[in-house]
């Protein structure tokens, strides 16, 4: 049992990851490629480690060190939440290897304790990113001991269980109800948006203006956290002072949970199945042919129903842009001497006419919908290398459907901060120019970094939309490019216009670059 | 009569060494089914790739249409329809949204699709299922709905990778009389098989190849003589061993 178990979840987690890492790559430039990856993948993983603990510091430096473990512990949880929540569609129910897996000779008890177990390894690695740092820069402050220790250890193990249960749960439900509804995937990325806007905005909401502020939010979050569920109150009980019970409860309780929750998806694993597979085979209607259309809007098209049929997909290179509709209805709705005391930067609105084009750019090159594009053909790729359509033609309607998404919301969130913070003149004229020229970078460069590193062979959509190196590295050249002359404004505001518009350039500069190479791809199998 | 297929010398070798298709000639007319059969890993699918313009090859020419598939990709595609052995078809699609998705590509106007979806996809028994997502589809019903999207432009070249595999009996009959219709009409197909049988009522003409090298060819009674294509084809691949 234990080995049926072991190899299922091995299966599971490589299915998370990548298959390609555990793939005997005898071909040395994909092996270079992987290992880039791996490294870029690291590094990145570094970064967030650092930035954890940076956070943790700022609440010692103010005074507020004994908020942290629950602050971050709710943090943890609320962000494996949302996480494994836009990964549970499929993850139990209406999975594509069911049946290949339920052919073999298992429980199905088995079955969903490996694909449980994959989820919970993803979990686990969260909270070794944000819990663990920012439990160290903790222990280094107050003194750690062996009761911190045990601590941290048990929030490590049994921390990513809740999460991950409660995410499950309500993806599950999710999955069940829209099986029997037409739009099966717009409705449920409609309702992944509400939950991760929902999000944004309840933590946006419990911004402060200062010091004092700060510190109470930390108290705020955790009180909350400690209501939504107590036991992130019983797992800090040793940290906290309040002795072994709490955590011992902790510990007693997330076992219960994760055994009833398995208990109750293996009895039902099977009979869910087969009804999601037959409700969503039930439909039978005749429908009419569509009216001929040219073939860049054939293929313009089909690319907006890819985008939709995926929330995977969508929800990962549109949250730039859904960000940057927040944000720029969120500077509608706040004073600007609030805005001033939020960020507790008196003045800043003078200077925000400087950096805002760049901080849209950031916002809108960030994600890509075409880094991902091309890998999304998958298994279907001979489709559009047997058409008789010029690649470019191919490309550029991928890139339309960036575009198509990009400009209008700057130009709804341009309007909304020009409205707030008045730019002149010139200033206005970079508020759209300079985004506008970030979008069309990011979605060319994405295009490029695609057809360079294409990735057919995933099982999942998330390999290819979250694990791959196109994206990783348009994410990258996302952000990078337009924050290295966002901090040059901040540090020479006075020269704001020409290192916005130098940045703009730039960013034209190798978007036409790609486009050119881009030109002249041929695309094979 | 004019030739829609010419391979000339086409030679494949992979980056691992192998060498896939050895210096394959063939020529297709018009009005003409010509089968492909070999061994698995013959080189069958790695000749339909290169000629439908889906792999590059460094050696040969292939002409589709007296078109060069190296030097005029788009016009050599847009004169043929090309499916797989495991026809992959866009999940995310319904089964009408795909076939309109190929009648845009190929530039079908709305009446025509209209009337050669209808008819295909009764024949097919389609009809009831064509508002379904093709992720919901079986293998049979993939294949059915990539062939009516392959028929739909009435191509000049059909090329074909295993067309019968996946169907069900009164399919196959159907998807015969399909190509025997469109070769009337002047268009010819080319497909690979492994069921001798059907090769061997349907095809006007056949190439066996074997380990990448035509080692017979020519037409059905030229090939197999009095003998059935299936005694010929263990005979010669024996021979040639």
């Amino acid at each position: 049992m234990k080995n049926k178990i072991s190899l299922l979840l091995k299966i599971q987690i490589m299915r998370v990851l990548n298959p390609a890492f555990f793939r005997d790559n005898s071909d040395k430039k994909k092996k270079r490629r992987l290992l880039l990856t791996l490294a870029g993948a690291v590094l990145l993983g570094m970064l967030l480690m650092f930035y954890s603990g940076l956070m943790a510091y700022g609440y010692v430096k103010i005074g507020e060190a004994a908020v942290i473990p629950r602050m971050m512990l709710g943090t943890c949880s609320l962000l494996l939440i949302v996480l494994t929540f836009l990964k549970s569609g499929g993850a139990l129910f209406g999975s594509r290897d069911f049946d290949m897996v339920m052919s073999l000779p298992i429980k199905a008890y088995q079955a969903v304790i490996a694909r449980i177990g994959a989820l919970y390894f993803v979990g686990l690695f969260v909270f070794v990113i944000f819990f663990l740092p920012a439990m160290a820069v903790y222990g280094a402050h107050e003194g750690m001991n062996g009761g911190m220790v045990f601590s941290i250890v048990v929030v490590l193990l049994f921390g990513p269980v809740l999460p991950t249960a409660c995410a499950l749960a309500l993806g599950t439900l999710i999955v069940v109800i829209t099986s029997r509804m037409r739009h099966t995937q717009l409705i449920s990325l409609i309702l992944y948006m509400v939950v991760f806007l929902g999000f944004m905005v309840w933590t946006g909401s419990l911004s402060g203006s200062d010091e004092t502020k700060l510190a109470e939010i930390g108290i705020l979050i955790s009180d909350m956290m400690g209501r939504l569920y107590p036991p992130s109150v019983w797992a800090v009980s040793i940290t906290e002072g309040r002795g072994i019970g709490g955590i011992l409860m902790f510990i007693v309780v997330s076992s219960i949970v994760l055994g009833v929750f398995t208990a109750i998806v293996s009895a039902f694993y099977v009979p869910i199945n087969s009804t999601v597979a037959s409700l969503r085979r039930r439909q039978t209607k005749r429908v009419r042919t569509g009216r001929a259309k040219s073939p860049f809007r054939a293929l313009y098209h089909k690319e907006v129903r890819r985008l939709l049929s995926s929330s995977i997909y969508a929800m990962n290179t549109t949250v730039g842009v859904l960000l940057m509709l927040l944000a720029g209805f969120a500077v509608l709705a706040v004073s600007p001497a609030s805005i001033e005391k939020a960020l507790g930067m008196p003045g800043i609105m003078q200077a925000a006419n400087g950096f805002l084009p760049l901080l849209l750019a950031i916002m809108v090159s960030i994600s890509p919908t075409t880094a991902p594009s091309l890998s999304l053909e998958g298994k279907s790729r001979w489709i559009m290398c047997s058409l008789p359509v010029e690649p470019r033609k191919i490309f550029e309607a991928k890139i339309a459907l960036n575009l198509s998404i990009t400009l209008p919301a700057l130009l709804v969130s341009g309007i909304c901060f020009w409205v707030r913070f008045r730019p002149q003149g010139l200033q206005t004229l970079l508020l759209f120019f300079v985004p506008v020229c970030y979008s069309i970078f990011s979605s060319v460069f994405g295009m490029y970094m695609n057809v360079k590193f294409p990735k057919y062979d995933w099982t999942h959509e998330q390999q290819a939309v979250k694990n791959s190196t196109s994206v990783f590295i348009s994410v990258m050249a996302g952000m990078l490019l337009p924050i290295i002359p966002f901090m040059t404004v901040l540090r020479f505001p006075a020269w704001a216009n020409l290192i916005s518009a130098a940045g703009a350039g730039a960013a034209l500069g190798i978007a036409l670059y790609c486009g050119q190479r881009l030109r002249h791809t041929v695309l094979y199998e | 009569m004019s030739a829609v297929l010419e391979i000339k010398h086409f030679t494949k070798t992979y980056g691992n060494g192998k060498c896939a298709a050895k210096d394959v000639n063939l020529t297709v007319q018009k009005g003409e089914i010509y089968g492909f059969i070999g061994h698995n890993g013959a080189g069958k699918t790695t000749t339909i790739r290169a000629l439908v313009g889906v792999m590059d090859f460094e050696e040969g020419e292939i002409l589709i249409a007296g078109h060069s598939v190296k030097k005029e990709p788009v016009a050599c595609k847009s004169v043929l329809a090309y499916i797989p052995d495991n026809p992959d078809i866009y999940e995310f699609l319904t089964g009408m949204q795909y076939l309109d998705y190929m009648a845009d590509i190929y530039g079908v106007d709305t009446e025509t699709r209209k009337q050669r979806i209808h008819k295909y996809a009764e024949l097919l028994g389609m009809s009831k299922d064509l508002g379904n997502l093709i992720g919901n589809y079986s293998h049979g019903m993939k294949q059915k709905a990539a062939l009516i999207g392959a028929f739909l432009h009435e191509p000049k070249l059909l090329v074909l990778d295993e067309p019968f595999v996946g169907l069900d009996p009164e399919a196959s009959f159907r998807v015969k009389a399909m190509m025997q219709e469109l070769c009337e009409k002047g268009s010819a197909i080319f497909f690979s098989t492994h069921v001798l049988e059907v090769a061997e009522k349907l095809c006007h003409k056949v190439a066996i190849i074997k380990e990448g090298s035509i080692i017979a060819s020519g037409t059905m009674e030229q090939v197999k003589g009095d003998s059935s294509l299936e005694e010929v084809f263990l005979e010669v691949v024996e021979h040639e061993k």
